[in-house]
């Protein structure tokens, strides 16, 4: 029986897309890593499950929603925990990092450079800060340099892709900085080789 | 069997389908309701500051798809493969987008303001939103919104439906038969007619 044929569907960025990206990468699994410019999505909108991307084909089957998506992959890549519980525990955080960025929106839609810049000083004291605190005291908690349990699941990656992008565009620098402990996962991360063969080579975006 | 407590407050909510999932698996739970005025003491003992948090043997589990689908997978309400499973996570992540929407409608205190703010939303998003689900359920062509067995989506959606027809939009049962049939159908099934008549009477 061949492996299935894997086909990823997103805007030209990374996104919500490049967690998968990344594992995909981190599995050596092969796919194909089909990305749209935005003129063109008006026209695909309508062939699209929901109207919405990003869209895993499998043998040619659609499946939408990110969350959806990354926990089909992650459990054919032994990367959703050891037991129900951990794969539970993973869903949470993936949960909670969902709402924080959908607090970023507002910075994100902002166009007024002045105005956007004032929003990101409220985001940062009543969203990421804290936030933050909260990851850095996970990871400790755990102990395993990983968020849930021994081994790396969906949420390294997740959040990996989040303070990678973070770095790349040298957003909350200061913040993230306070705590070694979310600096020295992301250089683990960073420095897995098939993780940094993807970073080398893949497509460079602002985000 | 662990002992499982169910924290929320004393409405239907975000906690409906998982209080229908410990019914229909017949499995016994502490269903907690807080009172808004008793929150703010109880908000700091949740991982994450909100409600729905369940309880399994004292460890806490926060985020309502989490829930949903940690106590559909342990009961069986989770879709019958990986696909199937994936499936239903799809379908629970769409309702976000939707239930998000609301938001801006319930923090506006204008009535005048509220009702345009819900007629936009109700023609933005959930006429859009309720269109391609009708599709979508008439395409797996069974019973179900997954394969051809409960899942925990199908809970969601009969609350779903049955809380736009009282409150949202009464138009749902002609515009969209198929999924008021559904809803009545699901209604129907003994163990979660037995819950939707026991249990607390609640506004929403």
């Amino acid at each position: 029986m061949s492996p299935p044929h894997y086909k990823l569907t997103y805007f030209n960025m990374m996104g919500r897309a490049e967690p998968m990206r990344l594992m995909f990468a981190y599995a050596g699994v092969p796919y194909e890593d089909n990305r749209i410019e935005k003129e063109q999505w008006p026209a695909l909108k309508s062939h699209m499950p929901n109207g919405q991307i990003p869209v895993l084909e499998v043998d040619g089957k659609q499946l939408s929603q990110s969350m959806a998506i990354s926990t089909f992959l992650a459990k054919k890549f032994g990367l959703d925990g050891k037991d129900d519980w951990e794969s539970a525990k993973v869903q949470e955080m993936l949960g909670t990092l969902d709402d924080v960025k959908l607090k970023f929106r507002p910075w994100m839609m902002e166009q007024d450079a002045n105005k956007k810049a004032e929003i990101f000083k409220t985001v940062l004291t009543e969203t990421i800060d804290p936030y933050l605190e909260r990851l850095s005291e996970t990871l400790k908690k755990n102990g395993s340099g990983y968020f849930v349990g021994q081994k790396p699941t969906q949420v390294d990656f997740h959040l990996f892709h989040i303070f990678n992008w973070w770095q790349q565009g040298n957003i909350a620098t200061e913040s993230i900085k306070k705590h070694p402990e979310l600096v020295a996962f992301t250089e683990k991360m960073g420095s897995n080789p098939k993780i940094k063969q993807w970073l080398e080579k893949r497509p460079k975006t602002a985000m | 069997m662990p002992t499982y407590k169910l924290y929320y407050f004393n409405i239907r909510g975000r906690a409906e389908p998982a209080r229908f999932l410990f019914h229909l698996a017949g499995v016994p739970y502490e269903d907690i309701r807080i009172e808004h005025a008793d929150w703010p003491k109880h908000k700091e003992e949740t991982p994450w500051g909100q409600l729905p948090v369940l309880e399994v043997d004292g460890k806490k589990l926060a985020q309502t798809a989490a829930i949903y689908q940690y106590l559909a997978k342990q009961f069986g309400y989770n879709g019958k493969s990986d696909w199937e499973t994936a499936q239903v996570q799809e379908l629970l992540g769409s309702t976000e987008d939707v239930f998000s929407s609301f938001g801006p409608v319930f923090r506006t205190q204008d009535e005048a303001e509220k009702k345009k703010l819900m007629e936009k939303v109700v023609a933005d998003t959930v006429i859009p939103y309720l269109t391609r689900l009708q599709k979508r359920f008439e395409a797996n062509g069974t019973d179900y919104f997954v394969g051809n067995s409960l899942t925990v989506a199908d809970l969601l959606f009969m609350g779903m439906i049955s809380n736009f027809k009282d409150k949202v939009f009464p138009e749902i049962a002609e515009k969209f038969p198929k999924l008021d049939a559904f809803a009545a159908r699901i209604s129907q099934e003994p163990k979660i007619k037995e819950w939707i008549e026991k249990r607390p009477k609640t506004d929403m």
